[in-house]
């Protein structure tokens, strides 16, 4: 920063610093829907305050099941192969516990969140983000995946769609990486936590469905987007008797059952009208094309993602799009999160949890921060 | 192609997950709830309501939305009711910002807990019996757990020389728990202080587990070991809503002590599992600022049951260390002359009296088993007769503290 710029930033007061945008919060935010609510609250009156079965109410197990069978083509038995966690959070935790030994490897299909790796680490093992090509919009990558397995990996995580990249993993890819799962017996997690949110025609589709998969497939989803229930601490983890069986017993020793009231609101929501996934997609849909025009109106470079409500864009070319590209970003009152950290160095993660005009804005500030960081060396 | 190799869970790791207690407790739990007309004296779930205050509160939250997470380490206004009640009633002093981590209930406290601050070949040294859920907890943490054993005769108190006893260079916590489970006993104030003495002198930290603190009979004493001279940094005091306002279900529970662990337990927190759940966070902060009278109310009644209890296993000849606290018994059986899974097992199909067996707590206490009193006293006294009848044992007599 030059002397007088450093000077300017002194004599400004605060109160005419533009407001910050923050583009790295995670969380939709929206509210839970109202008859999930009354279920709640009658299930309070009825006195559900007490230990539900370990794994789980069973009407809320059956649910969740049939949905499995019904959107995902994924038989599992209610009671012994589904179990409620305290969201998808703990079924990651738990899953990655009983997976991983001391010294054991798990690939992630990334980019993907740290949460992975820091969770693998506790759990005595490691985790390596496999990023995937960026020309390939960051799409999970089997070849990439199959160079890097060693003789202690024992599973890979596929985040589908994914986060911050919003690749939706399908077609031949998804079957080559069921292939490789099955050529190294690994067991995969399938984290499918944003399911609702696909767009530009792309079509999920859960691994654990493929031939052959069942048998090694953790499928994990949950409740918190966009059903408005994130606070509630309620999702599932779905899978074969042989891993779902020492999972139960973990979640038992961590938190003995998810809460009772919690687990109501997951079985008004997964029983309930599909409105408020309708309503969440189209929320994201609308903000997605506004943000994209603005962001192409400022000839600002991004990849455009398949799904979830993150995204990337482009600063590989910014002058120092690790540090000094951060202090750029902070002058111009935008809070972005590290590409690097999520193992796509060069790339800005933008989360789609502001209302449109707010985005809009911040496209805006993004083409000036990048247009004036452009031309150096990148050492991001 | 070569043949496929399905994924297993290895076998290591299925001992470490492996917890003999807990798989005998909830064996017996499966087929009573197959049967019809069984009277639980098992799980520890009280079968009081939630008061009435707590439940409006947490409706109101909803109402008002408890959609987002909290802070990993909890919502502030929670955090803060917890600090100031440490204080009034407990005598601790803690740090509200950063000494205090909400949990999704007691259980994830103790599990995030052990994970923090115990190393692989790290000594945990826990009174026997105990609540064989810490097993996993521990198992996962690669630590070693050292049984301190504690006896019917002295009310199953802890004994600071059998402790003590115990110590190698490896020793790095001591696991408190009073009132206990599955014992009911209590440490008694002077065992806490020489115990206090003992932690500070070998340089180890303790876990006090209080979650039955409000529920003590015939005078029995709470001392909280954090409010002693020189514990407060390294004492981390476990303690929740379960079992204080019969809640359960609620999923709410609470870790308090020096920040350097604390610290710690929060980022655990965070990976595991974000956020103690909302609602119910709300629901603890109407717990603990609400009317405190329904506590001593729930404990009267307790104490009704207990006496209908004792009464019943004086008659039959049985003999248990002092419950001076919680709602459990642990019962010696031995006069019955029957392995304590087999008579759970006789005891569940013929009278139709589901109990927990001693083998649920410690593979030693095959002579013991723990009946709790979550039931309404006509239950209780039924129960009782059935188990007489059906182990032919009325008109025995002689029974009572060992």
């Amino acid at each position: 920063m030059s002397a007088i710029a450093r000077e300017d930033r002194l004599h400004s007061a605060p109160a005419q610093r533009p407001r910050l945008i923050d583009l790295s919060r995670g969380r939709l935010g929206l509210a839970t829907a109202p008859h999930v609510r009354e279920a709640a609250k009658r299930a309070l009156d009825d006195g559900e305050t007490h230990y539900t079965t370990r794994p789980g109410l069973n009407p809320l197990r059956r649910a969740i099941a049939e949905k499995l069978e019904r959107e995902n083509g994924i038989r599992v038995h209610a009671e012994r192969e589904v179990l409620v966690t305290c969201g998808t959070r703990e079924a990651v935790f738990v899953a990655l516990h009983v997976l991983l030994e001391h010294d054991d490897q798990a690939v992630v299909a990334g980019p993907a969140a740290r949460l992975y790796r820091d969770v693998a680490r506790l759990a005595g093992g490691t985790a390596r983000v496999i990023p995937g090509d960026p020309a390939d919009g960051f799409a999970v990558d089997p070849d990439a995946i199959a160079r890097r397995l060693t003789s202690r990996t024992r599973a890979l995580v596929l985040v589908s769609p994914s986060s911050p990249a919003g690749s939706v993993a399908a077609g031949d890819r998804l079957e080559a990486v069921a292939e490789l799962a099955l050529a190294r017996g690994l067991a995969v997690l399938s984290v499918e936590k944003l399911e609702p949110f696909v767009y530009d025609g792309a079509a999920a589709r859960s691994v654990g469905s493929l031939p052959g998969m069942a048998e090694r497939t953790v499928t994990i989803n949950g409740f918190s987007e966009p059903h408005g229930l994130a606070g509630w601490r309620v999702g599932y983890m779905a899978g074969p008797e042989s891993l779902l069986g020492p999972m139960t017993q973990l979640k038992q020793a961590m938190s003995i059952c998810s809460p009772a009231v919690s687990q109501h609101a997951a079985l008004a929501a997964i029983t309930g009208p599909r409105t408020p996934l309708e309503s969440a997609r189209a929320l994201v849909a609308e903000r997605r094309d506004r943000f994209f025009a603005a962001l192409d109106t400022a000839g600002v470079r991004y990849l455009r993602p398949q799904g979830g409500y993150h995204m990337l864009v482009d600063a590989r070319h910014a002058n120092g799009a690790g540090g000094s590209l951060q202090r750029a970003l902070r002058s111009a009152r935008l809070r972005v999160g590290s590409g690097a950290a999520v193992g796509a160095p060069g790339w800005l993660p933008i989360a789609l949890t502001s209302p449109s005009e707010v985005l809009e804005e911040a496209a805006g500030r993004l083409a000036s921060v990048l247009a004036e960081a452009k031309g150096g060396t990148n050492d991001g | 192609m070569a043949e496929r190799v399905v994924p297993s869970v290895g076998g290591d790791q299925l001992e470490r997950l492996d917890d003999e207690g807990t798989r005998q407790r909830y064996d017996l739990l499966e087929r009573a709830e197959s049967m019809t007309g069984v009277i639980a004296l098992g799980r520890g779930d009280p079968d009081l309501p939630t008061p009435e205050h707590i439940v409006d509160a947490a409706k109101r939250a909803i109402d008002r939305g408890a959609d987002e997470v909290s802070d990993p380490a909890g919502l502030p206004e929670l955090r803060r009711a917890i600090a100031a009640k440490l204080l009034r009633e407990n005598g601790v002093t803690v740090d509200p910002a950063a000494g205090v981590v909400v949990t999704t209930g007691g259980q994830e406290g103790l599990f995030l807990l052990v994970q923090a601050i115990l190393e692989p070949g790290d000594e945990i040294l826990v009174p026997d019996p105990r609540y064989t859920s810490y097993d996993v907890a521990i198992q996962m943490a690669g630590a070693k757990m050292i049984s301190v054993p504690t006896d019917e005769r002295d009310g199953f108190d802890l004994d600071p020389d059998e402790v003590e006893r115990r110590i190698t260079p490896r020793t790095r916590v001591l696991l408190l728990i009073t009132p206990g489970n599955p014992t009911a006993g209590t440490i008694t104030p002077p065992n806490l202080r020489r115990l206090a003495e003992i932690a500070r002198k070998h340089d180890l930290l303790v876990i006090s587990d209080e979650i039955y603190e409000k529920l003590l009979y015939d005078g029995a004493e709470h001392l909280s070991i954090g409010s002693l001279p020189g514990m407060a940094d390294r004492t981390i005091l476990l303690n929740g809503f379960s079992k204080t306002y019969c809640m359960t279900g609620w999923r709410v529970g609470y870790l308090a002590g020096p920040r350097s662990v604390m610290r710690r337990v929060r980022r655990l927190k965070e990976l595991a599992s974000s956020c103690a759940p909302v609602v119910s966070q709300w629901a603890g902060v109407a717990a603990l600022e609400g009317p405190q009278d329904v506590v001593e109310e729930y404990r009267r009644i307790y104490e009704g049951r207990r006496r209908v209890m004792l009464d019943g296993l004086d008659r039959m000849g049985f003999t248990y260390g002092d419950p001076r606290g919680a709602f459990y018994i642990f019962v010696n059986a031995s006069s019955v002359g029957m392995d304590s899974i087999d008579l759970s097992r006789k005891l569940l199909e013929e009278a139709k009296v589901l109990i927990f067996p001693g083998t649920g707590f410690g593979e030693q206490w095959v002579d013991y088993m723990r009946v709790s009193y979550l039931a309404p006293e006509a239950e209780l006294a039924e129960a009782m007769s059935r188990i007489e009848s059906c182990l032919g044992l009325t008109g025995g007599g002689g029974g009572g503290p060992a």
